[in-house]
């Protein structure tokens, strides 16, 4: 359990336990965070952001545009996104759900743009890094990482927010702009589809 | 027991976050932030407005700030127009007196409902009651000019008024009460050339009818 929660990407900015962001915890916010957010001003706000949860946010656009530099590109526009719409947002607590909203937005949207590109210009995907692990071996990791890039944008990025992410299906609903059913969907269909290659894996 | 679901789930959380930790952000990745942040507020800061918005801003304003003016002023200019219109109406009292028939001129400038036709009603009764001694006082010339201007003595109309009426009404009589008394009151003029005048008139009709 607690593996699993020092595994967890999104922490709140002041957050220095690294504990999981889940639906309840984003609901129902305590006061002193409320209080500490609510005085930040944008660029405060951008700072404390940055330095909790800018790794785990390119991260996360790697896996959907799997490219390190657009997903760095990717994540800082939604930064500056959130800096110019700060004083717009009713409730700054929610500013990392803003950011993940807006991450995955842009994401979809380079990968649109890339697939419009690809259609007439056609490369190869930029190699990923290889990385050192115990559990699976380096091929395995790069099968499934190939299989999930193979799947449909929407069932891929259900997969991630739920896998990676570790996201409720309430929240995955919220940040893909879909309902709770769609999200069960698309997972069961991403799951379904990842199945012989998770097999060998397992 | 387990959910082969959560089995291949837990295969994948692994695999994804295995690809996931290799990845490692550039270190300036602030900085970029910071600097596009500049960028952006310097391109759609002030500057930006005042190059873009600025002029059109301005030229709504002015042009609001004019309607407004003209809208508070139209009153106030309605108002000094019916001054002047009434000002310019008792002036031309005396005009459309002597130009028009004689006898029904004095009668007619004590009660002046409109001094000119498509005159204001308004100034009206200021001017009315000056004519209006005349009449009542009758046969002398300069006492309604005097008083008139005493009573009037704010209006500089108010004497060209009185004093053009006063010669076709103290003219008739002025020949048959007491022409020595007319001289030294005060209209001179008009007193001797009055008098001429009406002799003459039936003698030209009387030429005009012999041939």
């Amino acid at each position: 359990m607690t593996e699993a929660r020092q595994g967890m990407p999104f922490r709140k900015p002041d957050d220095e336990q690294g504990r999981p962001i889940d639906v309840t915890e984003t609901l129902v916010a305590t006061g002193t965070a409320d209080a500490v957010t609510a005085t930040w001003d944008a660029d405060q706000a951008v700072t404390a952001l940055y330095s909790a949860n800018y790794r785990s946010l390119v991260r996360l656009s790697v896996l959907l545009v799997r490219d390190i530099g657009t997903a760095e590109e990717v994540v800082q526009d939604a930064f500056v996104a959130m800096h110019s719409a700060w004083r717009r947002l009713r409730d700054p607590e929610k500013a990392l759900s803003y950011l993940r909203q807006s991450v995955v937005n842009r994401s979809r949207s380079v990968l649109r743009h890339r697939a419009v590109v690809e259609k007439y210009a056609p490369k190869g995907l930029p190699d990923a890094p290889s990385a050192e692990n115990g559990a699976i071996t380096e091929l395995e990791r790069t099968e499934v990482i190939k299989a999930l890039g193979e799947l449909p944008t929407r069932q891929r990025e259900a997969l991630v927010l739920r896998y990676y992410a570790d996201l409720s299906e309430a929240e995955i609903a919220s940040t893909m702009g879909i309902s709770r059913g769609a999200v069960k969907s698309h997972t069961a269909r991403g799951m379904a589809a990842l199945r012989t290659v998770l097999e060998q894996m397992t | 027991m387990t959910d082969p679901l959560d089995a291949y789930g837990d295969a994948l959380r692994r695999a994804l976050h295995a690809e996931a930790d290799a990845v490692v952000p550039a270190p300036d990745g602030l900085d970029r932030i910071r600097t596009r942040i500049s960028e952006r507020r310097r391109r759609f800061g002030w500057g930006w407005f005042t190059e873009t918005w600025g002029r059109p801003a301005m030229a709504l304003a002015a042009a609001a700030f004019i309607a407004l003016i003209a809208i508070s002023a139209t009153p106030a200019m309605n108002a000094i127009e019916g001054i002047t219109a009434g000002d310019r109406g008792s002036a031309n009292e005396g005009p459309d007196r002597s130009v028009g028939n004689g006898t029904s001129v004095p009668g007619h400038g004590g009660a002046p409902g409109q001094p000119y036709p498509g005159g204001p009603a308004i100034p009206a009764p200021t001017s009315s009651p000056t004519p209006q001694t005349p009449p009542t006082v009758g046969v002398p010339t300069c006492q309604p000019s005097a008083a008139a201007g005493a009573t009037a003595s704010g209006s500089p109309s108010s004497p060209p008024s009185c004093t053009s009426p006063q010669p076709p009404v103290s003219s008739p009589p002025d020949p048959v009460t007491t022409p020595p008394t007319e001289p030294p009151a005060s209209d001179t003029p008009s007193a001797t050339s009055e008098p001429p005048a009406q002799p003459e008139q039936p003698h030209q009709g009387e030429q005009q009818g012999q041939p």
